[in-house]
């Protein structure tokens, strides 16, 4: 097994006022949200956006395994994304990466 | 049917000024280090902190906290610079079950101090006044 979580997010927003829907943004938006619900140290770990893709507004992040519970916990608390209402929605959560096959590659 | 536990936890401030600090900017400093360092989970968590006990001139306070996120307020504490506006620090003496067994503790803790400003002391008056000063304030 792996020591790391890999979640399959996509990010929905109420208007598509933003034009730059880029990775940074993401990052940023999910550290906020964890520093808020968990503080400076309760909130601090490493986690990584392997993948994001604007057009499908969908992503990949990873995650310690011990940690995937917090992560989890500020991604479905995020509820503004820079000034619009926004949701991220988590599709699956795996430890292993090519287990994410079924939802986040589209044929 | 499950007992809620509680910790009491037994906190010396030192301060380099002689201003006092009331119970209250005591639990709102501690309620704002638990917000900084733990996020609202943690203050949350230690939503029924209070002050039981303040001994003003000996700058001891009894804190009690649930058993379980005591931990939080215990981490916190070393880390804390102020006491109300004024600079200082903290050292948690002992976490007790019990408001009693902290009293206890608080006793043998004087004990050990009034030893220590014994032997300082040159004038049997003036450790006559010291001891003095010790029973009243541990008169509650």
């Amino acid at each position: 097994m792996s020591d790391y979580c890999y979640i399959d997010f996509s990010i929905k927003l109420k208007s598509d006022q933003i034009d730059d829907l880029s990775c940074v943004f993401i990052k940023g938006a999910i550290i906020k949200s964890l520093l808020q619900i968990f503080g400076e140290i309760g909130g601090n770990t490493e986690f990584d956006l392997l993948k994001f893709d604007e057009h499908r507004r969908k992503g990949i992040i990873r995650v310690p395994a011990d940690f995937s519970i917090k992560l989890r916990i500020a991604l479905t608390l995020i509820s503004e994304f820079q000034g619009v209402s926004a949701i991220f929605q988590v599709h699956k959560a795996t430890n292993t990466l090519p287990a994410l096959i079924d939802t986040f590659i589209e044929f | 049917m499950v007992r809620f536990k509680n910790r009491y936890v037994l906190l010396e401030i030192k301060s380099i000024s002689k201003a006092t600090v009331s119970s209250k900017e005591l639990a709102d400093t501690l309620r704002k280090a638990t917000k900084k360092y733990y996020g609202d989970y943690g203050l949350a968590s230690v939503s029924n902190l209070n002050v039981k006990l303040f001994y003003d001139k000996h700058k001891l306070a009894i804190i009690r906290v649930t058993h379980g996120p005591h931990k939080f307020i215990t981490s916190i504490i070393p880390l804390l610079k102020t006491a109300g506006k004024e600079l200082a620090t903290y050292r948690i003496l002992y976490i007790g079950a019990t408001i009693r067994q902290c009293k206890k503790f608080i006793i043998n803790h004087q004990n050990d101090v009034l030893r220590k400003v014994f032997s300082q002391l040159s004038t049997e008056n003036e450790r006559k006044n010291l001891i003095e000063d010790l029973t009243k304030s541990l008169e509650i």
